[in-house]
C-alpha cells in the first residue's frame, strides 16, 4: 500500500468516525424524553452555590430553589401575602405574637416524613447558629424575633420585641424558605448544601455542581398541579451568544434576560416574552461628601443633564417606564409618580457656570463592565457631556466598584438598585450612620433619619407608608440620587409552553401549572 | 528510571510550594473583598463584618497563611468561599472534563497535525504543502472561542449534529457532547503542530540516512514512517507536552462557548468573586498537573529516542 492509500484511509476512517460519533444517540433534546417525562430546559448564567437558604443572596441566583423550597407565606405580585405553608395565622391584639397554623399533610420530599412547627422552629433558629454562617439573619429581623414556642405539631406561635408591620412580608421572601429537621439531623450541614430537602412541586433529583441541576415532580405535593412538566433541568451556559443559540435550536426552552435587543428578536422568532416584575431601578448616584457634588448646583446641573426618555426609548424599546422615586415602583412603600424629569442641557451648561465651571466640568463616571451597564453608562456619557460636563467614563470589576462606593470614594456612578420587596434596606441604607459603608451617596440628613426611624417603629402599615414616602421626598429634593428608568426582566419562552406561566411578588416565577407542548 | 521518577517529584515539590505561596499572596493584592463579592452591593456593613469573620478573613494574613498552608500541607485545600464547601471537591468535579477535553483534544490534534506535517513536507512546496502550511497559519492567527463558535454554527445550529450545549444531556451521547469542543481545540492545537512536524521532517529528510534507507531500497512509507518520523519526534513531543499542559487552564475560552465548565472556568470565576481557597486550589492542581505531565513528557523522550537517557544524559 502507498503512501497516498495510506493517508486517504485515514482520512476517511477519521471522517466517518466522526459522523458515526455524531448522529449515535439520535439527535438533540425534545421536550418528551427517551423514559416519556417531559422535560423542561432552563438556561442560566448562574447558580445556586449552596442550597440552604441561610447562604441565599440574589433573587436571580436561585430560581430553582424557588420550585423546590415553600415558606409559611406567599407574596403576590400585588404585595399581599397569602398563605402557603401555614394555612391561617391569627396576629395578638399587641401586634406582638403571630399565631400561625400549619398545613397537614404536607411531606417532605425524599421521605423525611412530615412537616411540623418542629421545623419552623428549627429553621429560624438555625439563622443564629454560628455554624450556620447565616447571611440572611438581618433580613429576617432575627434579633426582633423574642420566642418560638411549639404548643404542638401544627401550631407555632411567634412572638416578636417590637411590632413589625412587615414581618408577614419577611417570611415570604426567599429568608423564610423552610428547612426540615430531619433531613439535616440526617445529612449534616456540608451535605445539605449540596442536597436540598423542601416541600415544594418539585424535588431536588441530581445534579453537576457548576454544570446542571435536575428537579423531578414531586408526587406526594400537597397543593393543586395543572402542569404537565415532569423534569426541569438548570444548565449553567456562561457564554450570552451560546445560550441565546440553544434557545434558538431548541435546547433549551426558556432563558431570562435583560437585553431589550435580544427580546426584540426572540419576540419576532415567536417566542413568549413574560414579563417578571423585578424590583430594580436603574440609577444614577452621586457622593455628596465628595466634590464636586458637594455642591447643590452641580447636583442640580447634572438632574438638568439626564433626560430618561433616551434610555426608554433607546434603550428598552419603550418597555421601561420612568419611576417617581428611587425605590422601584413594585416594592411596598414606593411612592410612584413623585419624581419628574428636569431636562434642560442649556439650563444645566447656566447651573454649572453660576456653580464656578463656565468652561465646563470635568467629572468621572463609575459603572461596572458587566453585561447590562455598559449601555445606559454610554447614554449617560454622552448627556453629560452634551450638558457642558467633561465626562470620563470608567468602567471596572463589580467587586472593586461595590468596595470603592463603600468606602465613599466614588462621586458619581450608575448601577441598577436591586430592592427586595420590602423597601426597609434601602430606605435605612441613607441613613446618616450607615456613611461610609451602604450609604454610598455620603447623606448625612437629620430629617431623613427621623423620618425613617419613625417609619421604622410605627404600629401600622399606612404610618409607615407614611413616613416612608416623607422620607423619599425630602431624599428626592437633596438631588443626589437620580431614578432613571424601572428594569425588568423578560423571562423568553418557547411558544411550546402553555398553561400558567406563575409569578409572585418577590421575582420568582414557577412552572408547576404550565404545559409543555410534545411531539 | 524510579530513581528518576523519584527525584523529579521532590524536585517538583519546592516548586509546587512556591507557588502556593505565590498564588496565597497574590490573590490577595488584586482589589476587592471576597465578602462584598458573595453578598453583592445590597450587604450591610453588618453582614459583611459577619461574612468575614465567619471565614477567617478578619485574621492578620500571616496567621490566615500559617492556616492554608497547615491545611494545603494535610492535603486540604480549605473552603470555598463562594461554593460552601471543600475546594477540593469543587475542583474534582470540574477535572475529569477538563481532563478528557484536553485529552481528545490534544490526541486529535496530535494525530492531525502529524498527518499534515509529513504531507506538507513530503509535498514540501507544492499546493498540499501551501493548503496545509495556510491552514496551519489561520489556526495559529484565529482566536480559539473564533473556531469554537464556527463550530457551533455549522454543526450545531446547521447541521444539528451535536448540541449547542454540550453538557446538557436528554438524548445526547457521550461523544455528540464532546465533539465540537475536541474538534475547536484540536484544530486549534494541530496548527502549531503541524507546522512543527513539517519543520522537523524537512530537517530529518535530508539526512545521509534517510538517502541510505531509500538506496537500500526499503519503501516509501518506511522511510516515512518509521525513519524520518521517529527521528522528527522529539519537538513534537515537546509541543504536545506544552499543549497538554496548558490546554488544562487555558481551555476556558472553550469551556465557556461550549457551556462545559472545567477547571479553567473554574478558576476565573473564582479570581472574579476573590474565592481565595478555591484560587490557590485550582491553581495548585494545574500546577501538579503540568509537573506530571512534564516528567511524562521526559519519559516519552527516552521511548522516542533510545540515545536519551531518562537521566538526560547521552551515550
Amino acid at each position: 500500500m502507498n503512501l497516498k492509500k495510506v493517508l486517504a484511509l485515514i482520512v476517511v476512517v477519521l471522517m466517518c468516525s466522526v459522523l458515526l460519533t455524531a448522529c449515535d444517540g439520535g439527535g438533540i433534546a425534545e421536550p418528551e424524553d427517551k423514559n416519556g417525562e417531559v422535560v423542561f430546559n432552563l438556561g442560566r448564567t448562574w447558580e445556586e452555590k449552596s442550597w440552604d437558604p441561610a447562604s441565599f443572596t440574589q433573587l436571580y441566583d436561585i430560581f430553582l430553589a424557588h420550585m423546590v423550597y415553600e415558606s409559611l407565606a406567599k407574596l403576590n405580585v400585588d404585595g399581599t401575602v397569602e398563605p402557603e405553608l401555614a394555612e391561617s395565622w391569627d396576629i395578638s391584639d399587641d401586634g406582638l405574637t403571630y399565631t400561625f397554623n400549619l398545613r397537614k399533610g404536607v411531606k417532605w420530599h425524599h421521605d423525611y416524613g412530615e412537616f411540623t412547627s418542629e421545623d419552623v422552629k428549627f429553621t429560624l433558629e438555625r439563622h443564629a447558629d454560628p455554624e450556620v454562617g447565616s447571611i440572611n439573619a438581618e433580613n429576617i429581623h432575627l434579633d426582633n424575633i423574642a420566642s418560638i414556642d411549639t404548643p404542638d405539631e401544627h401550631t407555632v406561635e411567634i412572638t416578636l420585641k417590637q411590632i413589625d408591620v412587615d414581618f408577614l412580608t419577611r417570611l415570604a421572601l426567599y429568608h423564610g424558605n423552610m428547612v426540615c429537621k430531619a433531613a439535616y439531623d440526617d445529612k449534616g450541614l456540608d451535605e445539605m448544601k449540596l442536597f436540598p430537602v423542601g416541600t415544594g412541586p418539585y424535588r431536588y433529583d441530581q445534579g453537576t455542581p457548576g454544570t446542571k441541576t435536575e428537579v423531578v415532580r414531586f408526587e406526594d405535593y400537597w397543593g393543586e398541579v395543572t402542569g404537565n412538566i415532569d423534569r426541569v433541568t438548570a444548565t449553567i451556559i456562561s457564554d450570552e451568544n451560546t445560550l441565546y443559540s440553544a434557545l434558538e435550536s431548541g435546547e433549551i426552552h426558556l432563558y431570562q434576560c435583560f437585553d431589550k435587543d435580544k427580546t426584540v428578536e426572540f419576540k419576532e422568532k415567536g417566542f413568549t416574552v413574560n414579563k417578571v416584575p423585578f424590583n430594580q431601578v436603574l440609577y444614577i448616584g452621586m457622593n455628596m461628601q465628595h466634590e464636586p457634588f458637594t455642591d447643590p448646583l452641580v447636583r442640580e446641573a447634572l438632574f438638568c443633564a439626564i433626560d430618561p426618555e433616551v434610555f426608554i426609548d433607546d434603550l428598552y424599546y419603550g418597555t421601561e417606564t420612568t419611576v417617581g422615586s428611587y425605590i422601584p415602583p413594585n416594592s411596598k412603600y414606593a411612592i410612584k409618580d413623585h419624581f419628574k424629569s428636569t431636562y434642560d442641557p442649556e439650563r444645566a451648561k447656566e447651573l454649572l457656570a453660576e456653580a464656578g465651571y463656565p468652561d465646563g466640568l470635568d467629572i468621572t463616571l463609575w459603572s461596572i463592565n458587566d453585561e447590562i451597564s455598559p449601555p445606559p453608562a454610554n447614554i449617560t456619557h454622552s448627556q453629560l457631556e452634551a450638558a457642558g460636563f467633561n465626562c470620563e467614563m470608567q468602567l471596572i470589576e463589580a467587586v472593586v466598584f461595590f468596595d470603592m462606593c463603600r468606602a465613599g470614594e466614588a462621586p458619581l456612578w450608575l448601577l441598577y438598585n436591586d430592592t427586595p420587596p420590602i423597601a426597609d434596606f434601602t430606605m435605612t441604607r441613607y441613613m446618616s450612620a450607615s456613611y461610609p459603608g451602604n450609604n454610598w451617596s455620603g447623606i448625612q440628613d437629620d430629617e431623613y433619619d427621623s423620618l425613617v426611624n419613625k417609619a421604622l417603629n410605627v404600629e401600622t402599615e399606612d404610618e409607615k407608608a407614611h413616613y416612608f414616602a416623607e422620607a423619599q421626598k425630602r431624599l428626592m429634593s437633596l438631588n443626589v440620587l437620580y431614578p432613571v428608568a424601572t428594569m425588568s426582566w423578560d423571562v423568553l419562552t418557547t411558544d411550546k409552553l402553555g398553561g400558567e406561566f406563575v409569578v409572585r411578588g418577590d421575582g420568582s416565577f414557577h412552572l408547576y401549572n404550565a404545559v409543555m407542548e410534545t411531539e | 528510571m524510579k530513581k528518576y521518577i523519584l527525584s523529579r517529584v521532590l524536585f517538583a515539590l519546592p516548586t509546587i510550594i512556591g507557588v502556593f505561596i505565590v498564588v496565597f499572596f497574590v490573590v490577595r493584592l488584586i482589589p476587592g473583598d471576597p465578602a462584598s463579592a458573595m453578598l453583592g452591593p445590597k450587604a450591610t456593613t453588618a453582614q459583611i463584618e459577619q461574612y468575614r469573620e465567619h471565614h477567617g478573613l478578619n485574621e492578620p494574613v500571616y496567621v490566615q497563611f500559617g492556616v492554608a498552608f497547615k491545611k494545603f500541607i494535610k492535603g486540604d485545600l480549605g473552603q470555598s468561599l463562594s461554593w460552601y464547601r471543600p475546594a477540593r471537591d469543587v475542583i474534582m468535579e470540574r477535572l475529569p472534563r477538563s481532563a478528557e477535553l484536553a485529552f481528545f483534544g490534544v490526541l486529535f490534534g496530535t494525530i492531525a497535525a502529524l498527518i499534515f506535517g509529513v504531507i506538507a513536507a513530503v509535498y514540501r512546496g507544492r499546493w498540499p504543502d501551501l493548503l496545509l502550511t495556510s491552514f496551519a497559519t489561520l489556526g495559529m492567527s484565529l482566536p480559539m472561542f473564533y473556531i469554537g463558535l464556527w463550530i457551533l454554527v455549522i454543526f450545531a445550529m446547521k447541521l444539528k449534529i451535536i448540541p449547542v450545549i454540550s453538557t446538557l444531556g436528554g438524548g445526547v451521547s457521550y461523544w455528540q457532547s464532546l465533539l465540537g469542543p475536541v474538534l475547536a481545540l484540536a484544530l486549534s492545537e494541530s496548527a502549531l503542530l503541524t507546522r512543527t512536524t513539517r519543520s522537523s521532517m524537512l530537517e530529518v529528510l535530508n539526512e545521509d540516512y534517510i538517502r541510505t534507507a531509500r538506496s537500500k531500497g526499503l519503501t516509501e512509507r518506511i522511510v516515512l514512517f518509521k525513519h524520518a518520523l521517529g527521528n522528527a519526534l522529539i519537538p513534537i513531543v515537546t509541543v504536545v507536552g506544552y499543549s497538554l499542559a496548558t490546554v488544562f487552564g487555558g481551555a476556558i475560552v472553550l469551556e465557556t462557548v461550549f457551556a462545559r465548565n472545567g477547571v479553567g472556568k473554574l478558576l476565573v470565576d473564582a479570581i472574579h468573586v476573590r474565592d481565595y481557597p478555591l484560587v490557590q486550589g485550582t491553581t495548585i492542581v494545574i500546577a501538579i498537573l503540568i509537573v506530571l505531565i512534564n516528567i511524562v513528557t521526559d519519559i516519552v523522550y527516552g521511548v522516542v529516542d533510545p540515545r536519551i537517557r531518562v537521566t538526560g544524559e547521552e551515550r
